[in-house]
């Protein structure tokens, strides 16, 4: 053990080559912001502290759906210690902001479409007299019988409906034809499923510090997952110029997607603006929960036909998810969710059809995901059903129709490869199994009553932006000499770092392309290029990439300099990489028999001006669904199969998950704990949604938005997770990266439902399950049908 | 009605402040955290429900958020940072950074605080009882796995030690019977 | 302390019930796990807290040759390590996490009436009084009375006792000393920490020949289900003790339909468990009981 005492700052470099918190590309290089986190003194958005910042809070509607009929805010204002008091009224530039429509209002203004919709917020000098001020806001609502159906605007083609929104309540609809749409096999299974909220629940509470500046702009620490977009809203809703709206990334306690969309940042940056002085605002646990999109609920209507060798011959889906009040990312995820409706295997007649629509249901948006959890949860669900209906084993059915590279999808696009979908199938198959249930003599009648399942499931998600979205990080390398007078690589990028690991790439990268062992990232802000959404599993790659041409840029300014000052001919500088190398803390020449410490090399080099080089890292560009939902959509895809193990008490109808197994698309690993880590984490996540989080809505209004209410998996219902890496380089990727943060979470849930079928033996259709799903008559469960019958297997159809 | 305000000594990690006008009603928590400016104890529930405001008092492990501030102004909280340096919590903290436990790391300092805790009353904890013990602190990011495989290390880190110190107390102690 | 007299330390139960007598709308506070979550929640401050920390003989706990007395400030882990009493030690040992059990107290959980309260479940089953005080007096009553007086979801007060004399502050727990097995056992929706659905405790009195059996989550108060107890307490045979193996599922089958026939039934919370199979689990959990009581003490099923 090397003892690394940690220096507690947040990117503070590591020093000394070879040390195991220090290392490049490939090892396990610590976390520079470990020490830091673990000693409490990270700086989280809700620590910040300046003195004499005012203390803000947000006025929310109690309905769903209301007129507001009048919004006095006199009384509130007179309070003592109350300094400002703003509704839409007070909203100086865009009233309404959007990831990719901008329907959402900054203030509620005539209506409130959405229980938690924002209608006011107030500035005072502490958190009483703000909840004060709050208790002091009149409002008149007159409540309106919320729409809560959303099979009412949409059951596959839209409906009459009242509506929600003037301008139109179907955010995207989506239609896939492929291959003969009449095609069927003589087998088929249909079926139907219903699919709660999920939250992402990310343990930090949205929190911001707004610092108002002395040129009419604004300075903000935040914590987010994409500081350009949401300065590019917040300018927009203030009606300032981006330049004046200066972003800092402050520490983030995770995010999952629930970051993307601007929740508090117009709100706390107009009220800098008002009071002309600092202000925090923190969101508690409650707010958090009303106050960002979810994961969209969804139903799910599916019917696969095969041969009886089984063939897949077509798959026939209808995806509804429902998006809530406003758009959010709400047409992106639906993108993701029709494009792997049919799953990663070879189809060859498809139709799939899906539609987001608004209700006045909670927002739904980004979550780790993004749409392909819910259709994983249908074809595997599916395919288990369909392999029962053939007499076939569930794997034997997937070994027949797995989807290999260059075989066409049904969006037209061919796979690309790698894609070792099929030694991913083989790899969990072929784990040991945990030992069989046992336990103390007293158990006996609770032994009795559990039986184990095993189940499992294939997944595979699409990596980066998609459907021609111009995407791009930036990021820019300095080499400069350290406070120990020896050089550093110093990597500016505005990738926001939420847990997931990136500052600890970003130095992996710095180090291995320039040689140094000594890299520090700064704090990313808005000061440089954008780096695009910490989502969609892009960073590691896109940033990645970024950080990589800068680094390999200004390493060639290093040899460029280096080699005139050895007086090596012209051309040599032009091109330094055909003669010099950095090899072992020196950069050499051997044609001509040169060689010079790198740190003396740095320090010469300086001495001409700064070394400094930016990259803009773009991926392939990619097309747009066409009207039948045909283009060359998305980058790449991750391949992932899970196993799980599970016991189910089946008078109880009591699910414990014994074991997960992992194999996993995972490209060239950079850092093999953290990819351990997001896997684990990931799935956890998917378990969390199969036996136990829900965000429960009874007529618009959320039930449950409390830990409490809304329960996350506990160290006791997470087992250990057996994962295996599958390491195929992926072309056109930095070092062959891929992303993993996301693929893990759309095969484990639908891997816990076929273990709980495989149980209790019976067809679930409801996520997250619940006990009573498992127990007792059939007619316990509510109604859930899209449309048509419930699930039937029939043979020698027309 | 105007709401009471109160103002007591607190005690943490050694140190004595005076809390001033605090609302009647504050929990320890938001006291730490807004009156005192430690923010190593957080607030991702405020409900007792996630464990990542874990503190000491009197020695005692319990969520900040659920002891009224002015009841614990006659006991000794201890944070992350005021854990005893004689007991297992340097090894918990050096084995968190190792094992890759922490991600985002926002209920790191409340495992540290849950995890000393239960190796210094139960060193030799089997993992059921690390699992149900640790139940009361929530970790979103990581999936609990290299957080287990942190305490695995930590407390083997601190049976070696032991071993060490009961190893050189034989040798002393031979060496006394001579 | 200073800044007005909002929060008093009283050191004696006196003091404490003088302190909630003299200020209409006082609180007592016991560990805070549910009180100091509601202020933040947004319940009003009230006039008054009697933090009761300081008060030693809440602290207490013993037995006696017939009984067992567990003070107001008994902690849900103290009572988790109470070899005395293992029926006990299981139900506070379900309770929420290490960090809740270790702050939580008895007062508490019976001041605030949860009806799903896991350890308020065995106490019921356990057949247990509380012993109270107000500004006036002491006495001693049944538990079940004291939870129907609270009512389910009330605010953190002490309730009223008679007018005049100030709140009831519940001083301690007193229950038989077992004279057999006491199980208590809980189904919630996860492995830990588990906020209680439904919670089945169940005492055997061998030296009585008797039987008794409590259901919390179900109605406003724990549901005893005489009967289905009576009906137990005849077909064990009391000299071994054994039962005819199908008598755990048939009591439980009749502690399903006391919870059916329930007063105040507790309505369904959206989302949660329907009535149907709450009835269900309870006979589960109640023939599991029964069975586990029976092979503690010596006789399978």
């Amino acid at each position: 053990m090397t003892g690394q005492t940690g220096a507690g700052e947040t990117g503070a470099g590591q020093t000394g080559a070879g040390q195991t918190g220090a290392g490049p590309v490939g090892t396990a290089a610590r976390r520079p912001d470990g020490p830091a986190k673990i000693a409490g003194t990270f700086p989280y958005a809700g620590d910040l502290r300046v003195p004499g910042a005012l203390v803000a809070a947000v006025l929310r509607s109690p309905h769903p759906a209301a007129r507001i009929a009048r919004v006095d805010t006199a009384a509130a204002r007179a309070l003592p210690g109350v300094a400002a008091v703003v509704t839409a009224a007070d909203v100086p530039g865009a009233q309404t902001y959007g990831l990719i429509v901008p329907d959402q209002p900054v203030f509620a203004r005539d209506v409130v479409r959405y229980h938690g919709e924002p209608v006011a917020a107030v500035a005072a000098v502490d958190a009483t007299a703000a909840l004060a001020a709050l208790a002091a806001v009149d409002v008149k609502y007159e409540p309106t019988p919320p729409l809560t159906d959303p099979t009412l605007v949409w059951d596959g083609a839209p409906r009459d409906h009242p509506p929600v929104h003037p301008d139109g309540d179907v955010f995207g609809e989506i239609h896939i034809s492929h291959g003969d749409p009449d095609a069927h096999g003589p087998v088929a299974v249909s079926g139907h499923y219903v699919l709660g909220i999920q939250d992402q629940a990310f343990l930090a509470p949205e929190a911001a510090l707004a610092v108002p500046a002395a040129d009419g702009g604004v300075d903000v620490a935040l914590a987010t997952q994409w500081l350009h977009s949401d300065r590019e809203q917040m300018a927009a809703c203030l009606g300032l110029p981006e330049e004046k709206v200066r972003l800092t990334l402050a520490g983030v306690g995770g995010a999952f997607g629930g970051r993307e969309d601007v929740t508090l940042q117009v709100h706390v940056a107009l009220l800098a603006l008002r009071t002309g002085a600092p202000v925090r605002l923190s969101y508690g646990r409650t707010e958090s929960m009303l106050g960002h999109p979810h994961r969209h609920p969804a139903r799910l209507s599916y019917r696969h036909t095969a041969t009886r060798d089984g063939e897949l011959v077509s798959v026939t889906a209808r995806l509804l998810l429902d998006g809530g009040a406003y758009a959010s990312s709400s047409p992106a995820v639906l993108v993701n969710a029709v494009t792997h409706a049919a799953g990663p295997y070879r189809v060859p007649n498809a139709r799939l059809d899906g539609a987001t629509v608004r209700t006045n249901n909670p927002p739904c948006g980004a979550m780790r995901g993004f749409g392909v959890p819910q259709a994983a949860i249908g074809h595997e669900a599916q395919l288990d059903r369909l392999a029962d209906a053939l007499g076939l084993d569930r794997l034997e059915l997937r070994r027949r129709n797995l989807a290999q590279p260059g075989d066409v999808l049904p969006t037209g696009q061919h796979l690309p490869g790698p894609f070792p979908l099929r030694e991913a199938l083989e790899i969990v198959a072929a784990r040991p199994l945990p030992p069989p249930p046992s336990g103390p003599a007293e158990a006996r009648a609770e032994a009795r009553a559990v039986r184990r399942g095993v189940g499992y499931a294939l997944a595979f998600k699409n990596l980066l932006f998609s459907a021609g979205f111009d995407d791009y990080s930036t990021a820019a390398v300095h080499l400069e000499l350290g406070p120990d007078g020896e050089p550093i690589a110093v990597v500016r990028s505005a990738a926001a770092e939420v847990g997931q690991g990136f500052v600890t790439v970003a130095g992996q990268i710095a180090r291995t392309e320039t040689g140094l062992s000594a890299a520090v990232v700064t704090p990313a802000d808005t000061s440089i290029g954008s780096a695009g959404s910490t989502s969609a599993s892009r960073q590691t790659w896109m940033s990645g990439g970024a950080v990589r041409g800068a680094a390999r840029r200004v390493v060639d300014e290093l040899l460029a300099r280096t080699a005139r000052r050895l007086g090596l001919p012209a051309a040599v500088a032009r091109e330094p990489r055909r003669m010099l190398a950095i090899i072992d803390g020196e950069i050499v020449a051997p044609e001509a028999g040169a060689r010079v410490p790198l740190s003396r090399a740095v320090r010469e080099a300086l001495a001409e001006g700064p070394l400094v080089a930016e990259e803009v890292f773009r991926h392939r560009p990619t097309q747009p669904l066409d009207a039948r939902g045909q283009g060359d959509v998305h980058v790449a895809f991750a391949a992932a199969a899970h196993r799980a193990v599970v016991d189910v008490d089946v008078e109880l109808g009591l699910v414990r998950v014994v074991a997960m197994a992992l194999a996993q698309d995972v490209g060239t690993v950079v850092n093999p704990l953290a990819l351990t880590g997001q896997v684990e984490g990931g799935t956890a996540q998917g378990l969390g949604w199969a036996v136990m989080e829900e965000l429960v809505v009874e007529r618009g209004v959320v039930v449950n938005p409390t830990f409490n209410g809304y329960l996350l998996p506990t160290f006791a219902d997470v087992p250990d997770l057996d994962f295996t890496p599958i390491e195929i380089p992926q072309p056109d990727a930095p070092y062959g990266v891929k992303g993993v943060g996301e693929a893990p979470t759309c095969s484990a849930t639908p891997a816990i439902l076929a273990a709980v079928r495989d149980a209790v033996g019976r067809d679930l259709f409801h996520i997250p399950i619940r006990p009573w799903d498992l127990v007792g008559p059939r007619d316990l469960v509510g109604p859930w049908d899209l449309t048509g019958p419930r699930d039937r297997v029939e043979e020698g159809a027309a | 009605m105007i709401a009471t305000r109160l103002s007591y000594p607190l005690t943490v990690d050694g140190v004595t402040w005076r809390v001033r006008d605090a609302p009647l009603t504050a929990s320890l928590l938001t006291v730490l955290r807004e009156q005192l400016g430690i923010t190593s104890v957080k607030d991702a529930c405020e409900q007792g429900r996630c464990g990542s405001c874990s503190v000491l008092l009197d020695g005692t492990l319990v969520t900040a958020c659920t002891v009224l501030a002015a009841d614990a102004s006659e006991c000794r909280v201890t944070t992350v940072a005021g854990l005893p340096a004689d007991g297992p919590a340097d090894a918990v903290r050096r084995a968190f950074a190792e094992a890759g436990a922490v991600q985002c790391g926002f209920c790191a300092p409340g495992f540290v605080v849950a995890v000393t805790d239960l190796l210094t009353r139960r060193p030799s904890a089997g993992e059921e009882e690390i699992r149900t013990g640790l139940a009361g602190n929530i970790c979103r990011c990581t999936g609990y796995g290299r957080i287990l495989a942190a305490i695995r290390a930590a407390a083997a880190a601190g049976a070696t030690a032991v071993a060490g110190e009961v190893a050189a107390g034989e040798v002393a102690a031979g060496e006394a019977a001579r | 302390m200073s800044g007005g007299d909002g929060f008093v330390r009283p050191t004696t139960v006196a003091q404490a019930a003088r302190a909630l007598r003299a200020r209409p709308g006082a609180v007592a506070l016991g560990g805070g796990t549910d009180l100091v979550p509601a202020f933040r929640a947004g319940a009003p401050a009230p006039p008054l807290i009697v933090a009761l920390r300081g008060v030693r003989e809440l602290r207490v706990r013993g037995a006696s040759a017939d009984h067992l007395i567990v003070g107001a400030g008994v902690t849900y882990s103290e009572l988790a390590a109470w070899p005395d009493a293992p029926g006990l030690a299981m139900a506070a040992r379900a309770v929420g996490s290490a960090q809740i059990r270790n702050a939580g107290t008895v007062g508490g959980a019976i001041g605030t009436a949860s009806p799903r309260g896991d350890l308020l479940t065995y106490l019921v089953a356990a057949g247990a009084d509380v012993l109270a005080a107000d500004g006036a007096r002491r006495w001693r009553e049944p538990l079940v009375d004291r939870l129907a007086a609270r009512g389910p979801a009330a605010a953190p007060a002490a309730a009223r006792g008679p007018a005049g004399a100030g709140p009831v502050l519940v001083t301690a727990v007193v229950l038989p000393r077992p004279a057999g097995p006491g199980v208590y056992l809980k189904l919630g929706a996860r492995q830990a920490a588990a906020p209680p659905v439904l919670g089945c405790g169940l005492v055997v009195d061998s030296a009585a020949g008797r039987v008794s059996v409590a259901v919390g989550g179900v109605a406003a108060v724990p549901v005893r289900a005489p009967d289905a107890c009576r009906f137990a307490a005849d077909q064990i045979d009391w000299s071994r003790p054994d039962v005819p193996p199908d008598t755990p599922t048939r009591f439980g089958e009749l502690v399903a339909a006391a919870v059916a026939a329930a007063p105040d039934p507790l309505a369904t919370p959206p989302g949660g468990p329907p009535a149907p199979y709450l009835r269900h689990a309870a006979g589960v959990l109640a023939g599991r009981a029964l069975a586990h009581c029976l092979a503690e003490a010596g006789g399978s099923p």
